[in-house]
């Protein structure tokens, strides 16, 4: 294993001192200024509140997760899917192009409510809004990277008779896995957010829920514990991303490999 | 009758222009060429007189604008996949190890079996690259990564090869090593090779037969058959027969 380099220590520990010297901030000046909770509560007040409800918290936040998980998993299948067929064809693009790009014109707000007239309270609307608004930087990134190629590795690929399919296996698709990440990477942070305009709109469970539910009886500490959790998975899954976009494209980035492997 | 061999490739009147903006640009005019079989022949000229360009019309990647392109005596409609090329960058791919950018090519004509995987790193041990088989290519320094990509190209059993400036990113010491180790090779597998360079010395040394090509657009200005015996050595520089073959080169790339 590699041993963590100077860079890297102070990326992790830079944030994480960032976050304890604005929490005492943020602790102290309440206390000072005799904030009342219901307007803004301390740290120490949503800890407590996440500790003391973490059952009925745990509860909505996996349904959350599922819908999250579920959803995106959706957007990197039919994004990838679409990319793909966009990038090979040229038929396919002129013909699906223009939905792709018109289906993120259309408000979001404005298709949830529709979504549940549609299909219900269920979890399914939430899924199906999750992966809407997760394919579209996948399918854009990915399509860069797609065509974004290298015309003279293209051209001594081609003197050794490659075919189109062949060049598109052996050079564009590989070539394009680093984008297809950045696009995944920008999905898995507006998942979150899709989950919770689904839950918004109408449900009767998930943290969104819990938020709508908390704050007309102004349960701030509840609103905050759950945007805590929330932000907890987004980063969780964009450090999944992170991790295996190192491990998949660890020839990209890393040249000291032994090569007795 | 007599039938006269064919030479492997004959390149009669090609000439080639870009068009820009509305504006044409010649670039090749009225170039002939021949090579025969396991000869192998330079061309030499200034930077920008269309040499690349010369190779990619041969190669097939590019059509000439008039002229005819003859293998064996037949002009063939698409060359792509016969003739071998190595382009100025290595082009290895960052995705591959180093044995899997090698078989590239095997792979492309369907040849990616065992058999030519082992065939490949016996391959690699001549070219003293075996050792960084698993690495990735940007492991490997300027000059290992030339040998990879020649070998891309060599493990492809095409019928010509052509070579674009394959040393010219190297440095001058490199450089050197990787001619005395292209001599070897050549002389071992015996190829047909088109060489492109601006390096005179590299040209002399390596080559049965120079063309020197003019200033933009590329003309054939000289056509010199090197006379010395092979194989050859690095010390062959000194000779004074290999002197006068540097001058006469030299001359002809100042003229005007
Ligand atoms: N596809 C193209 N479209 C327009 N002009 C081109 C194209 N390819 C090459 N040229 C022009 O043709 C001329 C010759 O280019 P070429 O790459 O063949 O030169 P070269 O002799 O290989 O140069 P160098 O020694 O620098 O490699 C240049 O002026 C270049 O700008
Ligand atoms: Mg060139």
């Amino acid at each position: 294993m590699v041993g963590l380099k100077g860079s890297q220590i102070i990326s992790l520990v830079l944030p994480a001192v960032i976050i304890w010297v604005l929490l005492i901030i943020w602790e102290v000046a309440l206390q000072a200024f005799h904030i009342p909770k219901w307007l803004l509560p301390a740290p120490s007040e949503i800890l407590r509140e996440l500790y003391v409800e973490r059952e009925m918290i745990a509860s909505h936040a996996l349904v959350t997760l599922y819908e999250i998980l579920a959803g995106f998993s959706i957007a990197i299948i039919v994004g990838v899917g679409l990319a793909l067929s966009i990038a090979y064809s040229r038929l396919i693009e002129r013909s699906l192009y223009p939905f792709v790009i018109a289906s993120q014109t259309i408000p979001i707000i404005a298709i949830a409510p529709l979504l549940l007239i549609w299909i219900g309270y269920g979890i399914s609307p939430k899924i199906i809004v999750v992966a809407l608004v997760a394919f579209f930087p996948i399918v854009v990134n990915m399509v860069d990277g797609l065509k974004n190629l290298d015309d003279d590795m293209v051209s001594m690929i081609r003197t050794f008779g490659a075919s189109k399919w062949q060049i598109f296996c052996k050079i564009q698709i590989p070539s394009s896995i680093p984008s297809l990440f950045s696009g995944i990477k920008i999905a898995a942070a507006v998942s979150v957010i899709g989950a919770v305009i689904g839950e918004w709109v109408g449900s009767s469970q998930g943290l969104g829920y819990l938020m709508t539910r908390s704050i007309p009886q102004f349960e701030t500490e509840r609103v905050f514990a759950s945007i805590f959790i929330l932000s907890l998975m987004g980063i969780m899954l964009f450090l999944l991303v992170f991790l295996a976009e190192r491990i998949l494209l660890r020839s990209y980035y890393k040249s000291n490999q032994s090569s007795n492997s | 009758m007599i039938m006269p061999n064919p030479a492997k490739l004959r390149l009669t009147g090609i000439s080639k222009s870009f068009h820009v903006d509305n504006q044409i640009f010649p670039v090749l005019e009225n170039i002939a060429l021949e090579v025969t079989e396991g000869q192998f022949v330079s061309v030499i000229g200034p930077s920008g007189c269309g040499k690349t360009t010369l190779l990619k019309c041969i190669a097939g990647l590019d059509e000439p604008t008039s002229g005819t392109i003859e293998l064996d005596g037949n002009v063939i409609g698409s060359r792509l996949g016969l003739i071998g090329f190595m382009p100025q960058k290595d082009l290895l791919l960052p995705w591959r190890t180093v044995l899997d950018n090698a078989m590239l090519g095997l792979e492309v004509i369907g040849r990616d079996g065992d058999q030519y995987r082992q065939q490949a790193i016996k391959m690699m041990d001549i070219f003293g690259i075996k050792e960084f088989k698993n690495r990735y290519p940007d492991a490997l320094s300027g000059g290992m990564r030339q040998r990879v990509a020649f070998l891309r190209t060599l493990l492809v059993d095409q019928q010509l090869f052509l070579l674009d400036e394959p040393f010219g990113a190297l440095d001058a010491f490199t450089r050197g090593q990787m001619q005395e180790w292209l001599l070897t090779i050549w002389s071992t597998f015996k190829k047909t090779v088109i060489l492109i360079t601006h390096d005179v010395e590299e040209a002399i040394l390596l080559s049965d037969k120079v063309y020197v090509l003019s200033h933009t657009p590329g003309r054939v200005i000289l056509e010199l058959d090197v006379k010395l015996d092979r194989p050859r050595e690095y010390g062959v520089l000194t000779d004074p027969q290999f002197i006068d073959f540097k001058k006469t080169l030299i001359d002809a790339l100042r003229a005007k």
